[in-house]
């Protein structure tokens, strides 16, 4: 069981745990905008093989703005902006001598980003967009440890997602192609998520389903990767919560903790996340 | 209505927690050694020397010996006496002994040779090798190495077959023991009695015959492996040298 409900992390940027429904698009000139921190702290990983083996304890702290905006009211803006990333590898001191034994590591840095847009097609009955994300490499990727918070590469995600909802209820799904550049192995990714209100629609209440399955088609060594960067794998499964701190529906606070069900080279331990959004 | 202060108090919590934190460990035993000094391999008749000793516990930590004792192979050719000083009466071959319980080093003196045991061989060319293996199933490597010593330069060199799994952060060390828990630092040449850092860098280079020339503050024979060690936590592979 120890490979169930791990949770996961990796330092290359999908738009995580602040993505809001990718099917649909914003009106125009309507916007969600959100401030989220993200923690995990672990002490295993999933190996290369999938395995989950001890590690030093690492923790990936990372504080990020979420954004859309609606330019049309078929075309989306998005963003995604990790501006401060800190990466904390403990050190260890030996019981007996009081010695440090291996030393602290620490990397705090700007994150990789995202932008792309989201463009709602015409299709009626169910909501269908069509989202193009570029990765922007502006993390560092030469930390001297390797414990990077971005991978320097270039990278394009194409994304389907289709929703559909009633009054107090809606899913979505979505599958995608992540080209990767520099070296690094192409992906796939897919999501799903079902959200139901309540309390007058002031409370959402969100399960999510996201993964990545690697096509391990690169070449780039680890050396030049960093940790964690490359060949990511996993099904990761959470919920999350959002809550409308006002009578206007225009700002809350949001929580998630993510699990996942397996994964390769990712770290393996629960992450939760916490933020504040406004939405206008 | 969520207040900028106090969403800013709240993300300041969350910032302190991602401190850098301390996990207690046990500390790698190793094995307890005592090492004459200096390590010169000849005297000549009438001179007198007085050696030192330097002991490490079973941590590494250098402490004075408490039970130190000397002698002679041959009191007829050299004396030695309880503090350490020697004095060459005949010409001949003697070793000269230190204990500190049964922990014990020898110097071999006047051999006509410059051999000798329990320590740095200085300039001397010296060969040992060893094959690697790996320490878990997570990470490969296979090959052999070879240490040697040349005109002064003391070298470790792979095998042309050699090949180590890629790591994001990854040095060479020499170590006492395979457990992992070694102090490297970037850019330099850590060195205690459990490890030595001899790439000053995470290796960028990982298959094929590779030469590193040992810094000359690491003495290659106080240390029992050749590691492959991600300074992130995993040991990826040693070879005990013979």
């Amino acid at each position: 069981m120890k490979n169930l409900i791990k949770s996961i992390f990796f330092f290359t940027i999908l738009i995580p745990s602040v993505l809001t429904a990718q099917a649909w698009s914003k009106s125009k000139g309507q916007g969600f905008y959100k401030l989220d921190f993200t923690s995990i702290k672990a002490t295993d990983v999933f190996d290369t093989k999938g395995d989950v083996v001890p590690f030093r304890t690492l923790g990936n702290y990372s504080t990020s703005f979420y954004g859309e905006y609606g330019l049309t009211n078929n075309v989306t803006l998005v963003g995604y902006v990790p501006f401060f990333v800190r990466n904390v590898v403990n050190e260890t001191k030996g019981k007996q001598t009081g010695n440090i034994i291996e030393p602290g590591i620490v990397n705090n840095s700007f994150g990789d980003m995202d932008l792309g847009f989201r463009y709602q097609l015409p299709i009626k009955n169910v909501a269908v967009a069509a989202n193009l994300i570029l990765g922007i490499p502006t993390g560092d990727s030469k930390q001297a440890d390797g414990l990077f918070t971005g991978d320097g590469e270039f990278n394009q995600l194409i994304k389907i997602g289709v929703g559909s909802g009633g009054k107090r209820w809606w899913t979505q799904g979505a599958l995608g192609f992540n080209n990767r550049t520099k070296g690094f192995s192409d992906e796939f990714r897919y999501d799903f998520e079902f959200g139901y209100k309540f309390f007058n629609d002031r409370l959402l209440a969100i399960f999510k389903i996201n993964g990545i399955e690697s096509f391990n088609n690169g070449t780039a060594q680890a050396a030049t990767t960093g940790l964690f960067s490359n060949n990511v794998e996993y099904m990761g499964i959470g919920p999350e919560v959002l809550y409308y701190a006002n009578a206007k529906k225009t700002i809350g606070i949001s929580a998630r903790i993510a699990g996942a069900t397996k994964g390769q080279n990712v770290l393996a331990a629960p992450s939760m996340s916490i933020g504040v959004f406004a939405e206008f | 209505m969520v207040k900028l202060s106090q969403t800013l108090a709240i993300f300041s919590l969350l910032l302190s927690a991602s401190c850098v934190g301390t996990d207690l460990i046990d500390d790698p035993i190793i094995a307890e050694k005592l090492t004459i000094s200096p390590r010169i391999d000849s005297l000549t008749v009438g001179k007198e020397q007085v050696f030192t000793t330097k002991f490490t516990n079973k941590y590494g930590i250098e402490e004075t010996p408490k039970a130190l004792a000397w002698r002679s192979s041959d009191p007829t050719k050299i004396s030695i006496d309880a503090t350490g000083k020697a004095k060459v009466l005949a010409t001949g071959k003697a070793t000269i002994y230190a204990s500190n319980g049964n922990v014990v080093d020898s110097l071999v003196l006047n051999k006509n040779s410059n051999s000798s045991t329990g320590g740095s061989s200085g300039d001397t060319t010296f060969l040992k090798t060893g094959t690697f293996q790996a320490i878990s199933g997570s990470y490969s490597i296979k090959g052999k190495v070879t240490v040697r010593t040349v005109k002064g330069k003391t070298e470790i060199v792979t095998s042309p077959d050699f090949a180590v799994s890629a790591g994001p952060s990854l040095y060479l060390l020499l170590t006492n023991n395979t457990n992992g828990r070694y102090t490297v630092t970037p850019g330099a040449n850590a060195v205690n009695a459990i490890s030595a850092q001899i790439t000053p860098n995470r290796l960028s280079v990982f298959s094929g015959s590779l030469t590193w020339v040992v810094p000359t503050n690491i003495v290659v024979s106080d240390y029992r492996y050749v590691t492959f060690y991600c300074s992130l936590g995993p040991v990826f592979g040693t070879a005990e040298l013979q």
